[in-house]
């Protein structure tokens, strides 16, 4: 039989085509800008048209929304994601400037581009109307372009959310121009078409309300408004179209923050009269839940009640007061923690905040800090910009984009010089990765399960194994291979039982507070399946999707005592019907079991290990991978690569068959040494 | 019209990434495409996720370090993404190029029975010559997944290529 390689070496004889005409006549596109700030120009326009004459404009910055879309179809598909965390250095870098800094605007990460909608540009001139208009930096190019127009009025402090599809605007505060100055109005926009639509009429009134995304619906409770003290609130959902009204919080705010959870929106600040007093001697706060449509009052928070923010992070409410007071509220043990101070001077400034899945960023009259989960403290990190020869004072306006806060900035004048704004800048923070390396720097995996249970025995090591169909063995090997720091990580995927391939992955991580910053777009869970068992919803990132040959969807959530589980679903529809049909629990000995029931069932032939991974020694290479699969012959070598070699066990009398990666002594050596006690099919 | 490459370019104002580019394409254009095609199963897929993995390279410009390897990488997830969007991820579109030699039919029809990662991952080992560290890179893998998914895509392939000698 001719060899492998041989065999391919024949594909050289294939007849190619040439692509470098399509390629460039795709990244050239059909249409020229002639502005400088380039229009918006959604990709079903230009779909169908052919080839149109480009006109070069090589000085210019080209926005790059159609040339991000080449699709051909009545409605484009989303641009690939752009992970700016991959591509900027760590830390602090300075990216292209914004048209203009708006404070008070609705912005939005889609996956690809940061939007920026409504709000106004601090001049200092103290009366600066807020605009209807907006902008989109495209971050796989990293040019601005404008936003079409929209149906709404100027606007800023509006509810607003991103539904992984539109862009929702709602009410919002108009600038001072009629009495009370707020809007009731709302509309959606939908980047992929590059238009707008308008929201039918709420069944509140007119509001700065605050807002959160749960995955299925914008909720728009309260008001910053002083005096008013609106209780009442209301939800939005897009695929409906439709409001309902949603039961009257307990307490008021004017002043502070609402965060989504994955089951409630906590509401968390102050309510403040004109003269910044607060009824209340500390800050309050109250956690709606969405699906029972009740509110219940947060305990205590022993923060000042003047000014606040807040955001949601590893599972907790990270608050922060006016004198620089921080603590942490865990909505699962509704109990406080309170947290180092904030490392900043104090200021006539009310904080700020927006939140990653790594990090809190704050902002604080200029000055920068980030808490992370890790350190479990703030830390200062101030913003390169150019000291203020001429000018006043940096304006600060952050925004999420992923794992990494942009953060467009203006530098303001103040009178009698002059009032407007002298520079612009937007500037990008990177947090360093918190990756875990051995002494070499080599990228480790997750920390390895070693099952309780596994001993010594004379001159043997002994590991109870527990396979996802339930079948349980144990693995011996001999004490010489140097196993001890062996452990096993499942690895299972799950199929529709009906259905060719896909398999759908389920990852374990054996951390109950592992981040899945990895596995999932944005910082906060999408929905839930049934709160009573908290099986939080997340969407699938774009770009983990695309590395492990998925299809893209959403990860259900899963927290057991010892691990973290990620279970894939292709649509979230199926949700309900696969957390019904997927039990997984743990046993005692700390081991994760999976069992299936209805119209799924395990897979062990696509996991990324395709079964339960044995780690032998520091690099937690898989180097033993076990799978119930029938099998025959013996043990041995089977391949020596430059590498190391691979070889195969057949254990258990034909029904386990082992993977062995390696050198190729200990190939061979665990090949032999391998062996299988109390099998156990269930 | 070698000079004219790169010019017009939105985002590489410069004639050099475009040169630089399309110097990688004449240098992996063939091979990429016939790996590509061997992972895939489809010309169509393959023509497509080449063209758009060098568009999408020339509007970087000079933001790539390596242009060679982004594109390959682009390129094979590219034609994942549109394998499991037409639902074809385990069976090819194409029947075995005529005119090839037995050796290569053989070849193709045993492809067609592997997982898709398999696949990818035997094709760039085997056609590509890549390291499994190169691989696991490309696909976003591990190192050792990456050896696994090869070794027991050979030890397929020579099963089937076996039976079909026997």
């Amino acid at each position: 039989m001719a060899e492998l390689k041989d065999r391919f070496a024949f594909a050289d004889e294939i007849e190619t085509v040439d692509l470098w005409t399509e390629a460039r006549r795709r990244a050239i596109g059909p249409e020229a800008s002639h502005v400088s700030l380039p229009a918006w120009s959604p990709a079903w326009r230009r779909l169908g048209t052919g080839i149109v004459a480009f006109t070069v404009f090589a000085a210019a910055a080209v926005f790059a929304w159609d040339l991000s879309h080449p699709e051909l179809g009545p409605r484009p598909r989303p641009a690939p994601a752009v992970d700016l965390s991959a591509e900027l250095p760590e830390g602090w870098s300075e990216l292209p400037a914004p048209p203009e800094v708006r404070s008070g605007a609705a912005t939005a990460w889609t996956g690809s581009q940061l939007l920026v909608w409504g709000g106004y540009e601090f001049t200092g001139s103290g009366d600066e109307d807020p605009s209807g208009d907006g902008f989109a930096f495209e971050g796989g190019t990293r040019t601005w372009g404008v936003l079409p127009d929209s149906p709404l009025s100027g606007r800023s402090d509006m509810a607003s959310a991103w539904t992984g599809e539109e862009l929702l605007i709602w009410g919002g505060f108009d600038g001072g121009f009629r009495e009370p100055p707020y809007l009731d109005d709302g509309a959606a926009f939908d980047p992929l078409t590059g238009t707008w639509r308008r929201l039918p009429a709420a069944p509140i009134g007119a509001r700065s309300p605050f807002s959160v995304w749960t995955g299925q619906e914008m909720i728009v409770w309260g008001s910053t408004q002083r005096f008013a003290a609106l209780l009442d609130g209301a939800a939005y959902n897009p695929t409906t179209n439709t409001w309902r009204t949603i039961a009257d919080g307990p307490i008021d705010i004017t002043d502070g923050s609402a965060v989504w959870t994955g089951r409630e929106m906590i509401v968390f600040g102050a309510a403040l009269d004109g003269n910044n007093d607060s009824d209340t001697p500390t800050a309050v706060g109250a956690a709606y839940d969405p699906q029972a449509d009740v509110w219940r009052e947060l305990p205590p928070s022993e923060l000042s009640p003047q000014a606040h923010t807040a955001e949601f992070l590893n599972g907790e409410l990270i608050a922060w007061d006016y004198e620089h007071g921080t603590a942490a509220y865990d909505p699962a043990t509704n109990e406080w923690r309170v947290l180092p101070r904030v490392p900043l001077s104090f200021a006539e400034c009310g904080p700020s905040s927006v939140a990653t899945a790594q990090l809190v960023f704050g902002n604080y009259c200029g000055q920068t800090v980030v808490f992370s989960a890790e350190e479990d403290a703030w830390h200062r990190e101030p913003i390169p910009a150019p000291e203020a020869e001429d000018g006043c004072c940096w304006i600060h306006e952050p925004a999420v984009a992923g794992d990494i806060v942009l953060v467009p900035s203006l530098l303001y004048d103040e009178p009698p010089e002059r009032i407007g704004v002298s520079d612009r800048r937007m500037f990008a923070y990177n947090p360093p990765a918190v990756v875990r390396t051995d002494a070499m720097g080599e990228v480790l995996d997750p920390e390895p399960f070693i099952p309780q249970g596994a001993e010594r025995d004379g001159n043997l090591l002994r590991l109870p194994v527990v396979f996802p169909d339930g079948t349980e063995a144990t693995l011996v090997y001999p004490i010489p291979l140097d196993l001890a720091s062996l452990g096993i990580q499942p690895e299972v995927s799950y199929l529709w039982k009906d259905d060719p391939p896909p398999r759908f992955p389920i990852v374990f991580l054996h951390d109950p507070q592992a981040s899945v910053a990895e596995f999932v777009d944005g910082t906060q869970p999408v929905g839930a399946v049934n709160s009573w068992v908290g099986i939080e919803i997340w969407r699938m990132s774009d770009d983990w999707s695309d590395r492990r040959l998925l299809p893209r969807g959403h990860w259900l959530r899963y927290d057991l005592e010892s691990w973290t589980v990620l279970v894939a679903v292709e649509r979230p529809e199926q949700a309900e019907e696969i957390a019904r049909s997927l039990l997984i629990r743990e046993t005692e000995a700390g081991f994760p079991v999976v069992e299936t029931s209805g119209p799924i069932a395990l897979s062990h032939e696509s996991g990324e290990g395709e079964g339960p991974m044995l780690a032998v020694g520091s690099t937690l290479d898989p180097s033993v991978l076990l799978s119930i699969e029938r099998c025959t012959g013996g043990s041995g070598v089977d391949e020596v690569l430059d590498s190391g070699a691979y070889g195969s066990a057949c254990l258990a009398n034909g029904h386990i068959s082992a993977t062995i990666y390696g050198n190729a002594s200990t190939v061979e050596a665990i090949a032999q040494g391998l062996r299988i006690d109390d099998f156990t099919s269930p | 019209m070698e000079a004219d490459v790169g010019r017009d370019l939105p985002g590489s104002e410069d004639d050099d990434a475009g040169r630089r580019l399309e110097r990688v394409y004449r240098e992996h254009g063939d091979r990429l495409w016939r790996a590509v095609l061997l992972a895939s199963g489809s010309r169509e897929v393959a023509d497509d996720a080449i063209a758009e993995a060098f568009a999408q390279a020339l509007r970087r410009g000079r933001e790539l370090r390596d242009p060679a390897a982004w594109v390959w990488r682009v390129a094979f997830r590219l034609a994942a993404g549109e394998l499991k969007e037409r639902g074809r991820v385990q069976t090819f579109e194409e029947e075995p190029t005529s005119g090839m030699p037995e050796p290569f039919v053989d070849l193709w029809r045993a492809l067609e029975n592997l997982p898709l990662k398999q696949r990818a991952s035997v094709v760039l080992a085997d056609y590509a010559g890549w390291s499994h560290r190169e691989i696991a890179k490309a696909l976003g893998s591990s190192v050792s997944a990456v050896g696994v998914h090869v070794h027991r895509a050979r030890k397929r392939l020579r099963e089937l290529l076996e039976d079909d000698d026997g």
